[in-house]
């Protein structure tokens, strides 16, 4: 294939790629209340030059910790896009991924055609399309990120090539906490190789010591009091017991086929299967120890369930692309070689069918926040007093904080509080309580000022509070979401 | 031509650069030099400028204790540790009175003699002085003065005689860590049974080693306070103050599995957990020793194996000490900031409040409350050597969680506690996860109870006896 051509298709697929996920966003509102958290981080790092560990709004007043690497690389970014249009920076981010698969299967199988045909099917990986798709998440880098320290990892040979590795696993280190997984992954690697006598790169034993020392003392600086907090608990990031259930649900088979495809998934089993008990493909045991850590990882509810399904999507992707390389070399030697592109033609058909349709309907479906939360959060910037603190549902807990720059009791960044579990039932109780008394003694407690009745209704199953007819709250807001003010306080008999 | 030739120059000279790094490297006279200006400097440092706030609380204890000749402590129900009295008498004895620098020369013999007998067992391993000087445990134990203090260059002089085979100095030395640690005496009675398996001992030596596990049975007690979590326990990284580092347990391990064949390691660490389930203090003590060991094993084999990069080498050999120095620091920095917030409390405690007072609060404060304060305490951490310890251990978390007022009231009068004690980390997962719970609801909606003083760390509650006044 031509140079020009090649380039050509390349920057087509990531324009194409931007162009999907800028159809689907939302002009109005992000599709989750992270991307609102990661405006207040910017917030704070324009105007005190560092992010907002000490935030005096969420929980009503907390320390955080975090990552802040995403933060800094999104504030360069916004020098050039400002609030909303950032999602056009993290469309990029995230539409690179798809080049990087391109470089990938390019050293596994040698053949352009099908390195670009593959990072093409890269733009549409269901789970991967949805979860960076309107979003300001810091999912966007860490994917093309991760993908690209392995890749760099791959190539490595010699101490030339550990420069652009060591720049990219920092940068990865300093993003997100699921660095260590990539160092897993490596050890794992290593480890394979080992038992099966396969000679290992010297540099790459050597990049995996540093990676892994690197990593933990990263990762004990920037989480040290929440291990102390939370001990080994910490791998759930302290979430309520409700919500792990949610975002660390048991995986099943069909619920990664739907998510990652049918087709690369059927393919990267038999794949896996030749390469590492058959032929012994070196190169492909760092993809497979990937998929293996990553299988084991959500077997065993180490990793957020979407997370661990992005992973596994673009494994099997990889997995596709030699797989599509062994059925065109065996094609050929058969009397189907004349129908060879006829072929190809089909499972590429059959893979559009089963990643793009679903993909495309999930960004139908997908939500974004509704047009009254915002109103609704607009409206308590301007009529509540600055102090106040606003009881709202966890998805809300950073659009009170970001939109309506009010306290809230609750929202999403979960690490170093240390009665979560109490403090959700708490809240239940808030909402669903027959018991006006039992309400107001938790009101107090937290200091609410306000009521905001949105997404708890899902949440709880309400439609309004029991006690709206006493005197302790008053309707002050109502237009689909419906605010309530606190009037009565608990106090101390003499 | 010069172009090259330049290129070359700079290969050589990252090549020597190399060199010398090992070099330095290797030289252990330069390594325990090393270590001791820092441990020297450390020492006087933490006796000079922390104004009386030291790391390991025991040392308040042995700083009253020096400071009167009587053998009870007047401010708890119990005698005092005999133990570290026997170092302080001698060398009163030789002449020192300050108990200050006392504690300074005991704590530098204490680390000369254990880096000296750690240089003759270890022969060919180097890093096990920078290794010891940056681990959290060794810091600690001679940044202050503890039980551990004498009892580490012991231990260390026992295995140097088991490996020359001096047996009546081993026996000696076997009796005096009985006295100071009854499992540790224990455990080297498993390391004389290796020696026996190697035919490096006759049967009836490594027998005599047993005698002082009976004389000093008594002595083998621990209580590990309810409601901690294991890890926490166990973890320095976690909170605990006696605990090992995570970072070192990795190294460790790594060490283990690298070199699983030919590995003495493993099997100490089997043993270690072993003696775990019985005294885990003992068991932390001992995890720290041999975790140092193998991890300066593994860290000079990375040093000796030829790299493609020699940065990489070098990067990875900094981090490895960046990171068992952090852990470490970083819980010591925690509890030295914590100590400062509650030590200008005590003190007005001091200085407004009867002296016969007794004062309530969390064990881990008890030496503290002891030394600044002055004042009677109802438990402190040592609660090993108290005859109804594990009782009254028991009793004071139970009346923690509990919102009965007549139970509280009696267990106050009971007692005699005048004073109550809220620090800020009690209340922030100590004793109680969130306001109003247990005890704390009884303080605050009581009017027996009335608070006399309160920061944004600590509070004082004072429980009033006189029951005329309640009715």
């Amino acid at each position: 294939m031509k140079a020009y051509l090649r380039y050509t298709l390349l920057i087509s697929i990531l324009l194409i790629a931007v162009i999907i996920r800028m159809y689907f966003a939302n002009s109005i509102s992000f599709s989750d209340d992270e991307s609102y958290y990661t405006l207040r981080q910017l917030e704070s790092i324009k105007e005190h030059g560092i992010p907002l560990y000490e935030d005096e709004l969420s929980y009503s007043g907390r320390n955080a910790v975090f990552s802040p690497g995403y933060y800094y690389i999104l504030f360069f970014g916004s020098f050039i896009f400002q609030s909303k249009s950032l999602v056009i920076l993290t469309s990029i981010l995230a539409a690179l991924s798809a080049l990087i698969v391109y470089l990938i299967s390019l050293k596994l199988t040698r053949n352009h055609l099908i390195s670009v045909l593959v990072s093409a099917m890269g733009i549409f990986i269901p789970v991967y399309l949805i979860n960076t798709t309107n979003t300001l998440s810091p999912t966007t880098l860490i994917i093309p990120l991760s993908l690209l320290t392995i890749y760099l990892f791959s190539i490595a040979k010699d101490e030339k090539d550990v420069l652009w590795y060591m720049i990219a696993f920092v940068i990865l280190s300093l993003v997100t906490g699921l660095s260590t997984i990539i160092v897993i992954v490596f050890i794992m690697y290593l480890l394979m190789l080992r038992i099966e006598n396969i000679r290992i790169i010297k540099v790459q034993k050597e990049l995996t010591i540093v990676s892994a020392f690197f990593v933990i003392w990263v990762q004990f600086i920037i989480y040290k009091s929440a291990y102390l907090v939370h001990g080994p608990a910490i791998i759930w990031r302290n979430l309520p017991f409700e919500l792990i259930i949610q975002y660390f649900s048991q995986v099943n088979i069909f619920s990664i086929i739907y998510f990652v495809g049918a087709v690369p998934f059927f393919a990267a089993l038999y794949t896996m299967y030749k390469h590492s008990f058959t032929l012994k493909n070196e190169q492909l045991y760092l993809y497979t120890s990937f998929a293996v850590v990553i299988a084991a990882l959500l077997l065993f509810r180490l990793i957020e369930l979407q997370k661990g399904l992005i992973y596994l999507g673009f494994c099997f992707l990889i997995f596709f692309a030699v797989f599509l390389k062994r059925a065109i070399a065996y094609i050929e030697r058969t009397k189907l070689n004349r129908y060879k592109h006829g072929v190809t033609l089909i499972l590429i058909f059959v893979f559009l069918l089963s990643s793009i349709i679903p993909s495309i309907m999930a960004l139908h479906n997908q939500s974004s926040i509704p047009r009254d939360t915002i109103d609704a959060m607009e409206w308590i910037e301007r009529n509540t007093d600055e102090n106040s603190v606003i009881l709202a549902d966890i998805k809300e807990g950073n659009l009170v904080t970001e939109i309506a720059k009010r306290k809230n009791i609750i929202d999403s960044n979960f690490l170093l509080i240390e009665d979560i579990n109490q403090r959700v039932n708490d809240m239940r109780l808030i909402y669903t309580s027959s018991s006006i008394v039992k309400a107001v003694e938790l009101l107090d407690y937290y200091s609410i000022d306000y009521i905001l009745i949105g997404e708890a209704r899902t949440t709880f199953n309400i439609e309004d509070l029991h006690y709206i007819d006493s005197e302790c709250v008053e309707s002050v807001y109502d237009n689909k979401i419906k605010i309530y003010k606190v009037k009565c306080r608990v106090e101390l008999s003499e | 031509m010069k172009r090259s030739k330049l290129r070359g120059m700079g290969k050589d000279s990252k090549a020597k650069n190399s060199i010398s790094f090992e070099r330095i490297y290797s030289n252990k006279f330069i390594a325990i030099a090393f270590c001791i200006v820092i441990f020297t400097l450390g020492i006087y440092a933490s006796y000079n400028l922390s104004e009386d706030i030291v790391l390991n609380d025991k040392t308040y204890d042995i700083i009253r204790k020096s400071e009167t000749s009587i053998s009870t402590d007047p401010l708890i129900d119990k005698g005092w540790d005999v133990k570290s009295d026997v170092a302080i008498s001698f060398l009163r004895k030789v002449g020192i009175e300050d108990i200050n620098h006392s504690l300074i020369l005991l704590q530098l013999a204490s680390l000369l003699i254990s880096l000296l007998l750690c240089y003759f067992i270890i022969q060919k391993v180097t890093s096990i002085f920078y290794v010891l000087m940056f681990t959290p445990f060794f810091v600690q134990t001679f940044l202050s003065f503890t039980d551990l203090t004498l009892l580490i260059p012991i231990f260390i002089g026992f295995i140097l005689a088991l490996k020359k085979h001096k047996y009546v100095i081993s026996f000696i030395l076997q009796c005096v860590i009985a006295y100071l640690n009854f499992y540790v005496a224990v455990f080297n009675i498993l390391l004389l049974a290796w020696q026996y398996k190697k035919k490096a001992i006759r049967l009836y030596q490594a027998g005599f080693h047993i005698i002082p596990l009976g004389i000093f049975f008594t002595l083998a007690k621990e209580v590990i306070p309810e409601g901690k979590n294991i890890l926490q326990f166990i973890f320095i990284d976690f909170g605990s103050p006696i605990g090992i580092s995570l970072f070192l347990v990795i190294l460790g391990f790594a060490w283990i599995i690298i070199e699983w064949k030919n590995n003495l390691g493993k099997y100490l660490i089997l043993v270690v957990i072993g003696i775990g389930l019985l005294n885990m203090t003992t068991a932390l003590f001992l995890a720290n020793i041999i975790l140092i060991y193998l991890a300066s094993l593994l860290i000079d084999k990375l040093v000796e194996e030829k790299w493609v990069s020699t940065d990489l080498k070098q990067l990875s050999i900094i981090l490895i000490f960046c990171s068992i120095l952090f852990s470490g620091l970083g819980f010591m920095k925690y509890s030295l900031d914590q100590k400062t917030e509650i030590s200008g409390t005590l003190e007005w405690i001091s200085a407004r409040t009867q002296e016969n007072s007794t004062i309530l609060s969390h064990p881990k404060y008890g030496y503290m409350i002891k030394y600044h304060a002055d004042r009677r305490i109802f438990l402190d951490d040592d609660i090993s050597i108290i005859s109804d310890g594990e009782q009254k251990y028991k009793e004071l978390n139970h009346m923690f969680s509990s919102r009965n007022k007549k139970e509280i009231l009696n267990f106050f009068d009971k007692y005699g506690i005048d004073y109550i004690l809220i620090t800020e980390e009690m209340r922030q997962g100590l004793v109680w996860s969130r306001d109003s719970q247990g005890m704390a609801f009884v303080l605050e909606s009581n009017p027996e109870f009335s608070k006399t003083y309160s920061d944004e760390f600590v509070e004082l509650w004072w429980y009033n006896h006189n029951r005329d006044l309640r009715r």
